[in-house]
């Protein structure tokens, strides 16, 4: 199932939270286990198991380092069989075809490519669970006697499919024993409606842009049509994923849970290495913490730091799909910040800020060209595009596309930043009263505009759903 | 004084989301359902089943979406909202349709299958190479954003119509080509063209019927000739189900009866009683008032009037030609209708073309681009 669809908002939404709210606190969990099945198999109807199965070895690998808590041993194997469990699943599922054509290429063999259909979520759900029983292993948390609880952990609807990443210790109380206030739910409310927006009124929109400029016959493409196209995709991919965040996050806020934020005005970074500390927060905190760090981080030397950033982006990027572009373009962002540490990231800091956002937008912009790309021709070719290969600056079209989005496009600029939110303190300063009253209305037409466009919706797909 | 603030805006906010929420579905399950939907021309979700089968492929929850989706409360009126929204968005066309001067719809053509048109036009050639004895007429109909065509910026990147119809009357040969472009240019402003729909009026189908009568060497009639009956004054058509727009005016639509000697005419189609009369009025009751003329798409009609000169003629069109034929009625005894994406061979092999002495294809410029069935004309003996 999707946030952003008819059925969620209208069906499945109301039925939880009322049952949810009604509920003595006991049944509270059992709820969410149940709800967060429905929803998983509602889109993974015979995957759903693979969920299940990867729950229950965690929780019994959880149990075992409980029981023999003195025996290192022991306590190692349970570690390792969970993370191999984990990492198989997601091997299997959304790795083996890359390898097997990899290795056929490399080896001139022809083994089939089982052409496996990839779970939705498993790179989230796997990547959580891990975060448990490293965590435990580490004696950074506690164990889950409780399988309802642990399930509910797992299976907890708002951030199953698409994130954020969110570890075990991150809602470890929690997940035992919520507070839910007025102020938390409407937080939520809040939350939900603008990521919501953001999704159906924002991205989807301005998304139609870069599908048509990518639909072009390429060497007729005007460098002003390539940049709006590729300007597109950058807002759109922002506004899709940190709309999703911002809804998961909203909802764990109804439910009464305190989910990490995932994302903070990543487009006004002043180097890569801001941009990385506020896009997807979650997912470069989970490398950081299990991958970066145990293999001594930048505490071993800076050859041994340059090699561990080298791997950690390599991972980054094969996380995000299982192809070679993807594993690119995250080397591509692990040297710009090699070489951001080694001596760029204190020029930057001298240099006045506008001319660092620049710098960090312009390399970000071209990383998409990677990411969306697909294949390294496309790449290739739509740079050559943006700096002038077809010859012509501006064309007729281009003009046309700035008619039909210059809208959107600007409306895009402002809630990328966080003007908004600057403008809402200033005003609340003297007009809280009236605010009061109208923000609230405000969320609603939000919500009202973004239904019509659910209805009208032909063209909704989430962008990291194949994760 | 601040927390009293901050729990008011937060119980405002949940009891708002909260109404809306609950509200809508709660009106959608409990509102009684449409079956049909007009303006999108098709059978709107019937209740899901569930099952185990169901379940495991999907079709449950694809079926249930579907079915929230095309029964949600109000469901037009959101489709408007987004399209206003569109519009002052910037966007210059909704669903394909653009509308200029304010009450006037025309349907954005930016594309076409190139491959497919000229299949069509190699069809038609060897049609007419086969059947050397039997005159080939053929009429390229411009749609209304054909006509308009200079009063749209260059870079909509809309097809230039004129060019277009002058391009395949060239590879059309030897077919007697009949020029209507510039009538219907000349004549836009007096409403030639539904502002709703996307045929002509019966006055557009007029003009075109004076070309065809100059170039088959008839006599046509004069506009003065007929008497101008309203059939409805209330039609709104296909561009009006893009886009939901109310605020352009309802068309009208006029049948065109000669004063003196309306002839009468009988309509047979096979596996149906004959009609008596060119229209079917009972199609200006509903949303679909344009099927008034002829009827709805069928494969093939015989027209048979009281017209006691032993002429014949055979049309194959498409739905342009309904309002154009009320007109070439008034000239033939007999006239078979062909629309060749409901024919199939069998019923194209019962035709004998030598008790016809002209063929016409009657085709709007964007239907012709299409796939319309070209193929099945080499079984017309």
């Amino acid at each position: 199932m999707v946030f952003s669809s008819l059925t969620f908002i209208f069906v499945f939404l109301p039925i939880v939270l009322i049952l949810y709210y009604l509920s003595p606190k006991r049944i509270q969990n059992v709820l969410i286990l149940i709800s967060g099945l429905i929803f998983y198999a509602w889109g993974e109807p015979i995957y759903v198991g693979v969920l299940i199965l990867s729950t229950l070895i965690d929780y019994l690998a959880g149990i075992i380092m409980y029981k023999y808590d003195n025996n290192i041993v022991i306590r190692r194997i349970a570690l390792i069989t969970s993370i191999v469990m984990n990492l198989s699943l997601l091997g299997v599922f959304k790795y083996s075809g890359f390898f097997i054509d990899n290795f056929n290429l490399i080896f001139d063999t022809s083994f089939v490519n089982p052409k496996l259909v990839l779970p939705i979520g498993i790179s989230f759900f796997t990547f959580q669970s891990m975060s448990y029983t490293i965590d435990l292993y580490l004696r950074k948390i506690n164990v889950q006697k409780n399988p309802i609880n642990f399930t509910a952990f797992v299976t907890l609807f708002p951030q199953i499919v698409a994130g954020p990443i969110v570890r075990y210790k991150d809602v470890e109380k929690e997940l035992n024993h919520r507070e839910i206030t007025v102020d938390m739910v409407s937080e939520g409310i809040f939350l939900f409606i603008n990521g919501l927006a953001k999704k159906v009124l924002i991205a989807n929109n301005i998304g139609l842009l870069w599908t048509t400029v990518k639909a072009m016959e390429i060497s007729n493409i005007s460098v002003l049509t390539a940049w709006l196209g590729i300007i597109a995709f950058f807002f759109q991919i922002y506004f899709d994923f940190s709309g999703y965040s911002d809804m998961a996050v909203g909802l764990g806020k109804m439910l009464g849970f305190h989910f990490p934020k995932n994302f903070n005005y990543p487009y006004m970074s002043r180097s890569i290495s801001e941009f990385w500390r506020r896009w997807h927060i979650t997912l470069g905190d989970w490398f950081k913490s299990y991958v970066y760090i145990p293999l001594g981080g930048s505490k071993k030397g800076l050859l041994r730091a340059v090699i561990n950033l080298l791997i950690v982006w390599f991972l980054s990027g094969l996380w995000h799909g299982a192809s070679w572009n993807y594993v690119i373009w995250g080397l591509y962002f692990g040297i710009i910040i090699i070489i951001e540490k080694l001596f760029l990231g204190k020029i930057l800091k001298k240099i006045p800020g506008t001319f660092s956002v620049i710098y960090t937008i312009f390399l970000v912009i071209l990383s998409w060209v990677i990411f969306d790309g697909g294949t390294l021709d496309f790449t290739l070719d739509f740079y050559k595009t943006m700096f002038g290969a077809s010859g012509k600056l501006i064309d007729g079209t281009s003009t046309y596309l700035l008619e039909n989005y210059i809208v959107i496009i600007i409306i895009a600029i402002f809630a990328a930043t966080n003007i908004f939110n600057r403008c809402f303190l200033k005003v609340n300063e003297k007009y809280s009263t009236v605010l009061d009253y109208v923000i609230p209305f405000i969320k609603v037409a939000l919500l009202i505009v973004s239904t019509a466009y659910l209805v009208n919706a032909t063209y909704n797909p989430f962008l990291y759903f194949n994760f | 004084m601040q927390s009293g603030g901050i729990m008011f805006k937060s119980k405002l906010m949940i009891i708002l989301f909260g109404i809306v929420i609950l509200f809508l579905p709660i009106i959608t399950t409990f509102m009684p359902k449409k079956e049909f939907s007009q303006n999108e021309n098709r059978i709107l979700a019937a209740n899901p089943n569930i099952s185990i089968s169901n379940y495991v492929d999907k079709s449950f929850m694809n079926d249930f979406e579907l079915y929230i989706s095309d029964h949600f409360f109000a469901r037009e009126r959101w489709i408007i909202i987004k399209n206003n929204i569109d519009i002052m968005m910037g966007k210059t066309e909704i669903n394909g349709v653009i509308t200029i001067d304010n009450h006037q719809m025309l349907e954005a053509w930016k594309s076409f299958d190139s491959i497919q048109i000229n299949k069509n036009i190699n069809w038609i050639n060897q049609f007419a190479d086969s059947h050397k004895n039997i005159n080939v007429h053929i009429m390229l109909a411009p749609t209304a954003q054909g006509i308009f065509y200079d009063k749209l910026p260059g870079r909509y990147g809309l097809i230039n119509q004129k060019e277009f119809i002058k391009d395949c009357y060239s590879k059309l040969n030897p077919i007697d080509s009949i020029e209507v472009y510039n009538t219907l240019f000349k004549n836009r402003d007096k409403y030639t063209y539904y502002r709703t729909d996307h045929h002509w009026t019966t006055f557009g189908a007029y003009l075109a019927y004076v070309e065809f009568c100059v170039d088959m060497g008839l006599t046509p009639y004069e506009v003065s000739d007929f008497v101008k009956e309203q059939a409805s004054d209330n039609f709104r058509g296909t561009l009006y189900s893009k886009t939901l727009d109310t605020s352009i005016e309802p068309d009208v639509i006029n049948y065109y009866k000669l004063k003196e000697a309306e002839p009468e005419v009988i309509l047979n189609s096979k596996g149906e009683k004959p009609h008596i009369g060119l229209y079917y009025t009972e199609y200006l009751k509903e949303k679909d008032k344009y099927s008034s003329f002829i009827g709805s798409n069928t494969g093939l009609i015989n027209l048979v009037s009281n017209i006691n000169n032993n002429e014949s003629l055979l049309v194959i069109k498409d739905s342009y030609a309904h309002s154009l034929l009320p007109f070439i009625a008034k000239h033939y005894q007999r006239i078979t209708v062909l629309d060749l994406r409901y024919t199939n061979r069998k019923m194209l092999e019962e035709i004998d073309l030598n008790q016809f002495t002209n063929t016409i294809f009657i085709y709007n410029t964007m239907t012709f681009t299409q796939n319309n069935g070209f193929n099945l004309l080499e079984y017309i003996k």
